[in-house]
């Protein structure tokens, strides 16, 4: 897809969930206008490099839309995990239309995860965590829980441990 | 009890642990606690704890907007795995916040104005003050201990008030039986209250096997959470 075309596809998405009355972007912003008089200020692209990295997750997350299955979901997920090790958002260090995108498109995946993938894929876990309790971001879609347990991480760090010991009793002579 | 050191390997590999699944200390946007953390921190964390790295990277870009982040900066004991029950309760007090008031208040991406960034920081002060006001809980455990003597004709008298004779902060002794366990030999069962931060089962071991000449071996017989 042309990035024009996903470029436009993108902000017809975004003007359907936040029931934009008005969505306007020029070369640097995105600003949607909520109605009643709200404007919800958009998302700076601070450089040109970010600006680029933002269009290609939006034409990834079409990708996502298009899967079928669980194994390329896995796939998708194992490749957004490496990304997202050490980032905090998916590009530069503050929210833009990538995260809200992608958080979106992901809702759907994460829904039907069972707690050990989450802890499998842990750094995308942590980001969707992150985002989803904005409330005007997640909008009409469910709060996903995110529970650890040592049952599922191979270390204990988040539980206290209590140890019981009971030995027999010596039989005397 | 917090971090730790954090300029100590264990201090920062506890921070590694705490951020695995967090991207801020205390909620989910960047905050003073973050900044409070971030200063204790000092320097860049090493590669081989990614995710304590991963998050000063992601704080220090935040330099030139560090006094105007909502909350208000703690002593940094407070933050990290014991902080944990306040993370919890803050994060949804904040969204309850958020839900209470209208919702012309919140910017999607937080540009306040004036008015609400006043209207935040009052609610914040008000939400400290009523959790400092809470009594803090303290964890407690019930421990039931079996102690042993060398034989029948030991003074079982004498064993339990030696045993009721060790004193701890944190330490209330409860109920006692003598059991039978065959060939006329008794142990005592005893009951006691500990606080776990105070006293640990080490402790009232070490202690009780002192008595040698009364005590062959104690046993923890049941612990139970209170």
């Amino acid at each position: 897809m042309a990035p024009t075309a996903v470029k436009a596809a993108s902000l017809q998405f975004l003007k359907q969930v936040y029931h934009g009355k008005s969505l306007s972007s020029s070369k640097t912003d995105v600003t949607l206008d909520v109605g009643d008089g709200r404007k919800v200020s958009g998302i700076i692209y601070v450089s040109l490099e970010d600006r680029m990295q933002v269009e290609q997750w939006l034409e990834y997350r079409l990708y996502i839309e298009s899967l079928q299955d669980v194994e390329s979901e896995r796939a998708v997920l194992q490749e957004l995990n490496s990304y997202l090790q050490d980032k905090v958002y998916f590009v530069g260090h503050s929210l833009t239309v990538a995260d809200i995108l992608l958080y979106h498109s992901l809702h759907r995946v994460f829904k039907h995860l069972s707690f050990h993938d989450k802890e499998r894929f842990i750094n995308v876990s942590r980001w969707f965590n992150n985002v989803q309790h904005d409330r005007r971001l997640r909008q009409s879609l469910t709060l996903l829980p995110f529970v650890r347990s040592p049952l599922y991480s191979g270390t204990s760090s988040h539980s206290t441990q209590v140890c019981v010991s009971s030995r027999q009793l010596p039989h005397s002579q | 009890m917090g971090f730790g050191d954090l300029k100590s390997q264990s201090g920062l590999q506890a921070l590694n642990n705490f951020l695995e699944d967090r991207s801020y200390i205390d909620g989910y946007v960047p905050s003073q606690a973050d900044i409070a953390v971030f200063l204790a921190v000092g320097t860049p964390p090493p590669a081989s704890l990614p995710h304590a790295l991963r998050w000063y990277n992601h704080i220090a870009s935040y330099d030139s907007q560090k006094d105007s982040l909502p909350g208000v900066r703690q002593p940094i004991e407070t933050y990290g795995p014991a902080g944990a029950p306040a993370t919890t309760a803050a994060a949804p007090a904040a969204p309850k916040a958020a839900a209470a008031d209208d919702d012309d208040d919140l910017d999607l991406f937080g540009s306040d104005d004036e008015e609400t960034k006043a209207l935040k920081a009052k609610r914040v002060e008000d939400y400290a003050a009523r959790k400092a006001k809470k009594p803090v809980i303290i964890a407690k455990s019930n421990i039931i201990l079996d102690v042993k003597p060398w034989e029948d004709t030991t003074d079982m008298e004498e064993m339990e008030r030696k045993v009721r004779s060790i004193e701890a902060d944190g330490l209330l002794w409860g109920a006692s039986k003598f059991v039978p366990v065959g060939y006329g030999i008794r142990k005592l069962q005893i009951s006691c209250v500990v606080e776990d931060d105070k006293v640990s089962t080490d402790f009232l071991d070490e202690e009780i096997t002192k008595f040698e000449d009364l005590v062959q071996s104690v046993d923890i017989a049941a612990f139970n959470k209170v």
